[in-house]
């Protein structure tokens, strides 16, 4: 090309431009938008995996966690290594603390523990006695910075270090402590100011360990450890002595393994509740990924398609006088490459700077800041890829034009389609105008529907996810009516506590279709006058079982289904689900008590009985689960664990928090993608018949009737596409919601409410206002005289 | 011009003026155009190419507005009507035969003609015209699938199916073989005949001005020639 063809491509790709400049800044607008979101979606949502999986490595998380009741003996380390396991101490003290003056509750880790190690995000480990490094979501709560100084046991210790800890299952805080980081710290001190905290408080240290597997499987680790038995007058709970003394009185077989927890790192809820979460995520990630590319393609093919389609008729003049096709190509491609590479770059930075406000999980969960930026690879793809595409598709479109004969190329197309099988003369002109009208521009309406289904499909999904996370929100708060739960190993069964409610718990694992023990589902026996559960009826079958919504959703059961679990002495039973109760906070089986307790080893009943008895009191059944709408005063021995209403709703708000921002992203992004598309496609098509409707006017017919002729059609195509698309999207993304809540512990379902279905109506419609309004404000600023003299 | 004519004139143009765009490039097509159409006569305007006619005839039909002068049809002023005037002036007064017949693309032969039948209360039969122009066999084609004359006649049916008093046709004979010229102008002849119209037709061919009742002849957007024919003859005894 010399400089004056040049010259003139580009003068003439200019005036296209400005001919059509709205509907160009629509592209830009659209290519922005979608990848904008796109990017910033994947940028974060690989940022927040890379900062798990760094924590992860970095931090040699260990392949589960023991914690016993003893410290093990050397000897028993070295027996779990002939098994093919490494046992490696990581043990913590809790102590009191003060930090930015709050009173807190540090837990202290030693920095030189061997695996599931701390990593930094900012500072050292602590190198001498006097420092200390401190988890990054308590020094986020403080605002503590490398320098600062805190107080620990009574002594300032200097912030060597902000980091996390890849494992910390063991920050479950105990009895009457808070998981809120702002007053629950996880620390990190040197191996000589362990010893100092561990010696001064003896009570408050625990026996963790981690394990990495090398050869065993976890089970067969499990098996081994829990042959460990607890020697009565090692143990440190004085209640271990008594059980087990009231036991052999009443000569029923019991032993307290030595270990008192042993988690699998992919059951450690901590982990894999980020991981979980992250995942869900980059789920909603990747499926918002695949519609914003779908749809942001569909309208480039099909606005690329329409303007050379359009052009027909030059092209078939310059083909005849002699141009060459890839004069004709490089012509048609100058202004769409711009315009799609503006786009796409203006995306690819606007990606760049959504990323890091998108609910990065590093926020919430403890796991190693990661830089977020977009990779050069999701860059160069995000701008590649569209450009590729319109260029593909010119390619195609041109060559396919250029292969029918000139000659044909010259007349301009028959506007063609299906002519009515019938006379409808009976009915009045202007409706069987629309009628013939409507199925000799199938073509258009066709487009228009894919466009507006695929907006719909992308609207519903953020909708839908706002929708079902309020309603559950709303539901699971509404169902934890009780603040307290306390899991008592030791009950006192001669009384339960004022202003208490208690219950059977036993935890069971739900075996899968191999029959190998998965996920734990606690099986509750709830007494008829409990105000918290739901009371299952006391003609209840030993082997029925009631599921909350949120087993029957996370188990995928029904009533009529079987269920089979094992218990801790390794026996399965069979249940049956004889009904699904309305509580989806946490995953249930509800029972009676007297069949809960028939589940329970024998040698605890009666060691708990006999316990009670011997304290003199009048003993209840058999009970180990208290719930309270207030904190009761337990003697710390006796409890398991407590846990607050905070807590058990904590995880569903973190999840909440992270996935609001990303919807509220995809909602408000795909709103403005709605009506962006909308306008481009009506704005095409309605082009399409610019002359037409410039020549009805010429002849005498009214703005409103040439828009009743040609316009009003496109209302009801956008109308009935909605109303066919909604319920088809809502039934689509439920099985898609589905499919990626499958993994989370609750039953979220997928909902979309009459608002925001009137909402997406309203957006519809809006669209076509605007693009009402700007055709018929174009077709009026074309003097007809103009077109009188195109020779169509 | 007799006064007799000027008390009837269907169609006065007053000083009518029109340019184009401004300062250098700044084009003046009719400069201080004035002259009658009586009810029911056939006013041929002649000129050469380039010579304003087209622009003439947009402006009497309402398409287009002049800068100065008055354009009265019926005594209305054209030129002082809204936008929504005109549309009804058009629908109700006029039928046009453009140049470069300008039918509705995506309509059928018959459909375009209906479209503008639609537009008014008491059109003329459309089978009819469509034997009469021979285009009934075409009925159903785009204008696509039309020839040049073919689709001139299909415009010619659309503006006569109103059975409008006023009739523009700009060189509606001008792409037409000379058999096929006879036939159209005969066309209009009869309709003219039976409707009583007044036809105002523009032509670059001095032949035909022999059909006319008046001829005006135009030269760089002047009127240069406005002249009564006494003795118009049948449009099958034109000479060529
Ligand atoms: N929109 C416009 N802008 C600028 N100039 C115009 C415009 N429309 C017409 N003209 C000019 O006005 C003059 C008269 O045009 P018009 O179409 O009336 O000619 P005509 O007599 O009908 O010619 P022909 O016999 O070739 O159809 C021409 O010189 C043309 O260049
Ligand atoms: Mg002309």
């Amino acid at each position: 090309m010399n400089a004056a063809a040049l010259g003139l491509t580009l003068r003439r790709s200019w005036r296209g431009f400005r001919a059509g400049w709205a509907r160009w800044s629509a592209i830009v607008v659209l290519l922005t938008v979608g990848l904008g979101v796109v990017v910033g979606l994947i940028t974060s949502a690989t940022a927040t995996l890379g900062g798990i999986d760094q924590g992860a490595r970095a931090g040699q998380l260990a392949d589960g966690t023991v914690i016993t009741e003893i410290p093990l003996t050397s000897a028993q380390l070295s027996a779990a290594e002939e098994v093919g396991a490494r046992i490696v101490p990581t043990p913590y003290v809790d102590v009191p603390g003060r930090s930015a003056g709050a009173d807190t509750t540090v837990r202290a880790f030693r920095s030189d523990q061997a695996v599931s190690r701390p990593t930094l995000d900012a500072g050292e480990l602590p190198g001498c006695s006097d420092e200390v490094m401190v988890e990054k979501l308590h020094a986020a709560a403080h605002r503590l910075r490398v320098g600062d100084s805190v107080i620990v046991d009574g002594r300032p210790l200097r912030i060597s270090g902000i980091g996390s800890l890849p494992d910390y299952t063991l920050a479950s805080p105990q009895l009457g402590q808070t998981s809120d980081p702002a007053r629950f710290a996880l620390m990190v001190v040197s191996g000589s100011t362990y010893d100092r905290l561990a010696a001064s408080h003896p009570r408050a240290v625990v026996a963790a360990y981690g394990y990495v597997l090398e050869g065993a499987t976890h089970e067969q680790l499990r098996k081994h450890l829990s042959q460990i038995v607890l020697e009565p007058d090692r143990a440190s709970n004085p209640y271990v002595a008594q059980a087990l003394a009231a036991a052999r009185q009443a000569g029923v077989p019991l032993s307290y393994p030595a270990m008192s927890l042993f988690l699998p790192v992919d059951d450690n809820p901590r982990i894999t509740g980020a991981i979980t979460d992250a995942r869900t995520t980059m789920l909603v990630t990747v499926v918002t990924t695949v519609l914003v590319m779908l749809l942001v393609a569909y309208v480039l093919a099909e606005f690329s398609r329409d303007r050379i389609v359009r052009d027909a008729v030059v092209i078939g003049t310059q083909s005849a006088l002699g141009t060459s096709a890839g004069a004709l190509l490089r012509f048609y491609l100058v202004l769409p490459l711009v315009v799609t590479t503006v786009g796409a770059v203006l995306g690819a930075v606007l990606g760049r700077a959504l990323a890091p406000y998108l609910g990065i999980i590093t926020d919430y969960y403890s796991f190693p800041a990661v830089p977020v930026e977009p990779s050069a690879r999701l860059v160069a793809v995000a701008v590649a890829g569209p450009v590729a595409l319109v260029a593909l598709v010119h390619v195609v479109v041109l060559r396919a034009a250029l292969d029918r004969p000139t000659q044909e190329l010259l007349r301009p197309q028959v506007s063609g389609g299906p002519s009515l099988p019938l006379r409808l003369d009976f009915l009045p002109f202007l409706t069987t105008f629309r009628l013939r009208q409507a199925l000799r521009s199938l073509g258009s309406y066709l487009l228009i529907v894919m466009g507006l289904f695929l907006c719909i499909l992308l609207l519903v999904f953020g909708l839908g996810i706002r929708s079902a996370m309020d309603a559950y929100l709303a539901r699971a708060g509404a169902d934890l009516t009780f603040a307290d739960t306390y899991t008592l190993r030791f009950p006192d069964l001669s009384a339960v506590p004022a202003g208490a409610h208690e219950a059977v718990a036993v935890p069971m694992r739900v075996l899968d279709d191999d029959g190998q023990p998965g996920t734990t589902l606690t099986v509750l026996g709830v007494p008829e006058d409990n105000p918290y559960f739901p009371v299952p009826p006391s003609t209840l079958g030993a082997y029925d079982l009631v599921l909350s919504r949120a087993a029957a959703h996370k188990y995928r059961l029904g009533v009529g289904d079987a269920i089979t679990l094992r218990d801790s002495s390794r026996l399965n039973w069979s249940f049956r689900v004889v009904g699904v109760a309305d509580y989806t906070a946490t995953a249930f089986g509800f029972t009676t008590p007297a069949h809960a307790r028939a589940l329970v080893d024998p040698g605890v009943l009666v060691a708990a009985e006999r316990m009670s008895a011997a304290g003199g009191g009048a003993s209840r059944p058999y009970y180990n689960v208290l719930l309270s709408d207030q904190p009761l005063d337990l003697d710390p021995d006796r409890v398991l664990s407590h846990s607050t209403r905070e807590e058990m709703l904590g995880g569903v708000v973190k999840f909440n928090v992270l996935l609001s921002r990303i919807v509220t992203l995809v909602t408000w992004s795909s709103m403005l993608i709605m009506v962006v598309v909308l306008y481009v496609l009506i704005r095409m098509v309605v082009a399409r018949q610019r002359y037409s409707i410039s020549l009805l006017k010429a002849l005498g017919y009214s703005d409103r009737q040439v828009g009743r002729l040609y316009l009003d059609n496109y209302l009801w195509v956008v109308v009935g596409s909605v109303a066919v698309a909604v319920p088809v999207a809502v039934a689509i993304m439920s099985q898609v919601w589905r499919l990626m809540t499958v993994h989370l512990p609750i039953g979220i379902q997928f909902l979309v409410t009459p608002r925001d279905v009137a909402l997406m109506a309203g957006l519809a419609l809006a669209s076509y206002a605007v693009v009402r309004l700007a055709t018929s404000r174009d077709t009026r600023s074309v003097p007809v005289t103009e077109v009188l003299k195109v020779r169509e | 011009m007799t006064e007799d004519v000027l008390a009837s004139a269907h169609v006065r143009l007053e000083g009518v003026s029109r340019h184009f765009g401004a300062g250098e490039s700044l084009v003046e097509v009719l400069h201080d155009v004035s002259f009658s159409v009586a009810r029911g006569a056939r006013c041929v305007i002649v000129g050469a190419s380039g010579s304003g006619k087209s622009t003439l005839l947009n402006a009497i039909g309402g398409l287009d507005r002049p800068d100065a002068g008055r354009i009265l049809v019926d005594g209305q002023d054209v030129t002082a009507m809204s936008p929504k005037e005109l549309t009804r002036y058009r629908r109700r007064h006029i039928g046009f035969v453009f140049q470069f017949y300008n039918l509705v693309p995506d309509l059928t032969v018959r459909e375009n003609i209906q479209v503008t039948a639609h537009l008014v209360r008491r059109p003329l039969d459309i089978d009819d015209l469509l034997v009469h122009l021979g285009l009934y066999e075409h009925r159903n084609k785009f204008p696509a699938q039309l020839s040049g004359g073919q689709q001139q006649r299909c415009a010619i049916a659309r503006a006569l199916v109103k059975g409008s008093d006023l009739l523009l046709a700009d060189e509606p004979t001008g792409a037409l073989d000379r058999h096929t010229s006879q036939q159209m102008l005969e066309v209009l002849d009869d309709v003219h005949r039976i409707y009583r119209a007044t036809l105002v037709m523009v032509t670059h061919n001095e032949a035909i001005t022999g059909l006319a009742d008046q001829v005006i002849e135009l030269r760089d957007g002047r009127v240069v020639r406005d002249e009564l024919n006494p003795h118009p003859r049948a449009a099958r005894d034109l000479d060529w």
